[in-house]
């Protein structure tokens, strides 16, 4: 090899070696995010002290730890059910699960949101000191929201089994499939929302004005047949398919098929945008964190 | 074999905050810092510019260059942390970047917790953590320490686990943003040994520094840079003369 200022022969795009990193400001925009991504995904070792740190930095101390998170989604679950069934003068039995679920499932779809569109700014520490690959920390965020998860399907759980619906294996599976959907929607989204939320600091605060609205027109802790002629707040509202995913098949609400559909058609449109997003400016990140 | 080679590197970017900061706006270049440039009527700065170099096994490069020069840039950038805005880079071998050796160390961790967890940050493998393990545990002479949150920690004690995470794997590229040093007296000594060492086994080192003899004991090659611009490469104790008689 010279020593001299080097000819185009020296700098050839690289075998693949993963020893060996290579960019080109000129050409190398989608093979960057890609590295990263793969890079992110290579060592599930790191992925796993990276989710537990996190997850046990919020609750360190605490004598209830992650079931912290039990307790409170069961007071709100308990609040909700207790005062909106009254109002609405809905049956205990179905009225209960039908929150609880909705509480849960919603609580999954606004943290990833909420933490998506920051999660390139919280972890610009790590990336603009490091050679560690940006998407890793979405990756953080998706697994911290899955144990928290976790904490909260206790709940759901018990309510379940406590008004006596016994869902067959095929619900729960196909429930399992939902969930599965929304994380991997989730990610996707997180990744083109946090793009976007590092170079335009308005990003959080729009997602979290946008959150507080979706969650009154979503039907979270309402049932959609109490609409009437609004009926199509819930048809044309992709959120309320997500949370049909999972809630339908658990409790046997109508029109799992369909919401399935809704949830797949928008989840690729998010997964192709997420990916355009991050593909095109994953090599600005560090000059906007 | 490592090998860095470097074609025409630019990193330019434009600060967002500061559109129209009519101070600056006449300022055409300082005496300090990268180049301030308007863009499209917002205020950019040029950190570096056209930046060519090839380094190879047996290179130690010094990096000379007062602040805001472009010394940590470029060595970000050589890292594989920052993607340059111009030209294209080539790192074969893997490389150690020094910089922010806390980084990714967990306060509420135990001192062994986090000697796994830092090294793993660092993109070491399951195998060579085991390997080096003991050494780590042994060198930071921690002893029953180890076992506790480093949250109990003294600011020392914290920088002597990081320290002796960070030089106890041997990269084919060393990147060190000045040096590092660690502990009371009898520490320091040790460290300098461990650090030197770890240096004298890697194929190429890069040494940014405002410490003029250490570069020159350390280093084989010399880097000024200016404003961004590389405004002399060479042998480090010519490059070390010519950044005193050509001052910026």
């Amino acid at each position: 090899m010279t020593h001299s200022p080097s000819t185009s022969a020296d700098i050839a795009p690289p075998r693949a070696k993963s020893t060996t990193y290579y960019f080109d400001a000129s050409s190398s925009r989608f093979d960057y995010a890609v590295d990263d991504l793969k890079s992110a995904f290579s060592n599930l070792k790191l992925i796993g002290s990276l989710v537990r740190t996190g997850f046990l930095a919020r609750y360190h101390g605490t004598l209830l730890g992650g079931f912290w998170i039990t307790v409170t989604t069961a007071m709100t679950v308990s609040g909700l059910a207790l005062l909106y069934g009254q109002i609405f003068g809905a049956s205990m039995t179905e009225y209960f699960p039908y929150v609880a679920v909705g509480i849960v499932v919603w609580g999954l779809i606004s943290t990833m949101i909420n933490d998506g569109a920051s999660v390139f700014l919280v972890s610009s520490g790590f990336f603009t000191q490091s050679p560690i690959a940006k998407s890793l920390f979405v990756v953080r965020a998706i697994g911290v929201a899955a144990i928290g998860m976790c904490f909260k399907l206790i709940v759901v759980a018990v309510v379940i089994y406590a008004v006596g619906l016994r869902p067959s294996l095929t619900d729960l599976g196909v429930a399992l499939l939902g969930l599965a959907l929304i994380y991997w929607t989730g990610f996707w989204f997180a990744l083109g929302l946090g793009t976007l939320g590092a170079r335009f600091r308005d990003v959080g605060q729009l997602t979290a004005a946008f959150l507080t609205f979706a969650f009154f027109v979503t039907p979270v802790f309402w049932q959609a047949s109490r609409l009437g002629e609004y009926q199509f707040i819930v048809q044309y509202n992709p959120l309320a398919h997500f949370l049909n995913t999972v809630r339908g098949p658990l409790l046997g609400l109508p029109g799992v098929a369909e919401s399935f559909l809704w949830a797949t058609c928008s989840s690729l449109a998010i997964t192709v945008a997420g990916a355009l997003m991050f593909g095109i400016f994953a090599r600005r990140l560090c000059y906007w964190s | 074999m490592a090998s860095i080679v470097a074609e025409h590197i630019g990193v330019h970017y434009l600060i967002p905050q500061a559109k129209s900061v009519s101070l600056l706006g006449s300022v055409k270049s300082l005496t300090m810092g990268g180049v301030i440039k308007r863009n499209h009527g917002r205020l950019g700065i040029t950190a570096l510019d056209n930046i060519s170099l090839s380094l190879q096994d047996g290179d130690r490069l010094g990096l000379i260059g007062h602040n805001g020069a472009g010394k940590s840039t470029l060595l970000r950038v050589l890292a594989g942390i920052l993607p340059p805005t111009s030209g294209r880079i080539r790192v074969e071998g893997r490389v150690s970047a020094l910089m922010s050796i806390h980084l990714g160390l967990e306060t509420f961790s135990t001192g062994r917790e986090n000697i796994r967890g830092r090294a793993r940050f660092m993109g070491l493998t399951e195998e060579e953590i085991d390997e080096k393990f003991d050494d780590i545990a042994t060198f930071c002479e921690l002893g029953n320490y180890l076992d506790l949150p480093i949250r109990a920690y003294s600011a020392g004690m914290r920088l002597r686990l990081a320290f002796s995470i960070a030089t106890a794997f041997s990269p084919e590229i060393l990147i060190l943003d000045e040096w590092l040093s660690a502990g009371d007296e009898y520490f320091q000594k040790k460290a300098r040994g461990r650090l030197t060492k770890l240096i004298d086994q890697t194929g190429i080192f890069a040494f940014a520094s405002h410490n003029e003899s250490l570069q020159q004991r350390m280093c084989n090659k010399g880097l000024v840079l200016r404003n961004g611009k590389i405004a002399f490469f060479g042998d480090v104790a010519e490059a070390h003369a010519f950044n005193k008689e050509a001052p910026a």
